[in-house]
């Protein structure tokens, strides 16, 4: 049981899940955490409590630190806690960490990608600055929706599927628990290499665009920005 | 109405124009020889580095809300501009000459000046006296010197974008100091463990040297002024009382091809273990994914 003094913040990622499209008002900043070393997301904000999920200080691909969106915030017995959005399964799980385990900072990139318009919008302090066309999941394999965040923005090189750019989600696919000895991690990332026409649903689960497109996208976008998904 | 009623108010607030970073305002870090972090820094904003080449220590430091520019084009043009702005900061009219420690001063907009050094041994208020236009320049003949805990609080309306310190040679931020503006320094600039700084460090000539810091470009709201606004030390490293390994784990190799349907799989539960501390790694460059050797596999 919380501490009776405790009073839960919820931070601007809270106006993540409420999917906007079109002109839809999105929140000018996000929160963040970045994780200084290794720890346990709690299920509730006390030590003790059961484990929600369990993060790396570094995320796999490239090593960067982990950066994870706040989504509330409340102080229990003279600690701070964060409850930040978790990378993997369940889709869009939250868990609560000590402040003291990272260190804040904020960002004012935000992304949403549409599915029904199959469009990808990216906004910067509330304001829309880029629209993308895109390819999304197939039915039988659909780009999954919720709150998510990127987890790394990672470079690929020429001859990989979906080069230039992979910005790698906290996503994973609803219709495939692994793909290929990978954990059908969702991601955005180029055509090139694997094709696909932007305005189709022809994918894996992943979303995919120009080369033109996801070079801005990795040349502006890094760790921690929130992804909502609508449908 | 009385007389006195029509009398206008004295001007208190500075008719100065904000310093023109052009390009370089873009940047948290920008530096002349090299980029130096030490320990699990996060800088919001972009690095760049022009003529030299030697960015070191990201990871374990982050780069956010921005990107690293070394020894390009927009390193360059960035560090042109920083040139132009910091003669402009540099030629700016005085309006008013200070002490070499600015400890518990309260300064309202202005063009504040030390002929030699200047320091700061404790608490610095800037009040915008309602103006979130308002600038506050600080000119340094030598260097500044920011000592351990220091800090400088924003009232009145304060933007900590429309902040500058031109020093005339090497600026230091001491442990733990929580500093605020954009030092435009003609050499180097150093911030010792735990600094934090809202704005950016942009050094001409030498080296940016970092050691568990948070910076945070600062941006300019437009129109309502804030009430107070005091930076604070959020980073941690004492460690919880709980740590755990083994959250994402490595990804295969990137094809596109059999997938395998859903298998829903049963999620470890946490176990408690010994609390894992920062450690130190080699620096290495964010990699590219090389050839189809061990690619992500996305789910395509």
């Amino acid at each position: 049981m919380l501490a009776a003094s405790a009073a839960l913040v919820a931070t601007s990622a809270a106006g993540a899940s409420q999917a906007p499209r079109g002109s839809a008002q999105v929140a000018k900043s996000q929160q963040l955490a970045v994780l200084n070393h290794d720890t346990a997301a709690l299920s509730r904000p006390q030590l003790g409590a059961s484990a929600a999920g369990e993060v790396n200080e570094v995320r796999p691909i490239t090593g960067e630190r982990t950066v994870l969106p706040v989504v509330a915030t409340t102080t229990v017995h003279g600690a701070e806690w964060l409850q930040v959005l978790l990378p993997g399964r369940p889709n869009s799980h939250t868990g609560w960490i000590e402040a003291s385990a990272v260190t804040q900072t904020t960002t004012e990139w935000r992304i949403v990608v549409d599915l029904a318009a199959r469009k990808v919008s990216v906004y910067y302090d509330g304001a829309l600055t880029r629209t993308f066309s895109a390819v999304v999941g197939k039915p039988s394999t659909p780009t999954p929706t919720g709150s998510f965040f990127v987890e790394e923005t990672v470079p690929l090189a020429a001859d990989i599927a979906g080069t230039p750019f992979a910005l790698a989600l906290s996503a994973r696919s609803d219709a495939l628990a692994e793909f290929e000895g990978g954990p059908g991690q969702i991601a955005l990332h180029g055509i090139t290499n694997i094709g696909g026409i932007p305005g189709t649903a022809v994918s894996h689960g992943c979303v995919r665009l120009e080369t033109a497109d996801i070079t801005w996208l990795g040349e502006h976008i890094s760790s921690g920005v929130p992804v909502t998904i609508t449908n | 109405m009385t007389a006195g009623s029509l009398l206008v108010a004295p001007l208190a607030l500075s008719a100065q124009a904000p310093v023109g970073l052009g390009t370089a305002g873009g940047f948290a870090v920008l530096a002349g020889s090299t980029v130096t972090n030490t320990g699990p820094s996060v800088i919001s904003g972009s690095v760049g580095l022009a003529p030299g080449s030697a960015i070191t220590g990201f990871p374990p430091g982050i780069v956010l809300n921005g990107t690293m520019q070394v020894a390009n084009g927009v390193a360059l043009q960035a560090k042109n501009d920083l040139v132009t702005a910091y003669n402009d900061a540099a030629g700016r009219s005085s309006t008013e000459t200070v002490a070499a420690d600015l400890a518990g001063e309260t300064l309202t907009p202005g063009v504040y000046t030390s002929a030699s050094s200047l320091g700061l041994s404790g608490q610095l208020t800037l009040d915008a006296q309602g103006n979130p236009a308002a600038v506050f320049v600080f000119q340094a003949g030598s260097t500044l010197i920011v000592g351990s805990g220091s800090q400088v609080n924003l009232i009145g309306g304060a933007q900590a974008c429309n902040v500058f310190w031109q020093v005339g040679s090497s600026a230091t931020l001491g442990t733990g100091s929580a500093f605020v503006g954009n030092i435009l320094a003609l050499t180097s600039i150093t911030m010792t463990t735990g600094a934090t700084l809202q704005g950016s460090v942009l050094a001409r000539n030498g080296a940016v040297t970092l050691d568990t810091n948070t910076i945070t470009r600062a941006t300019c709201a437009a129109g309502t002024p804030t009430t107070t606004t005091t930076t604070t030390t959020t980073s941690g490293g004492g460690g919880t009382t709980q740590s755990v390994t083994g959250a994402t784990g490595p990804i295969g190799p990137l094809t596109h091809k059999k997938p395998k349907h859903h298998k829903p799989k049963t999620l470890k539960p946490a176990t408690p273990s010994a609390i894992k501390h920062p450690k130190p790694k080699p620096v290495t460059p964010k990699p590219v994914i090389p050839t189809k050797a061990s690619p992500p596999a996305f789910t395509g």
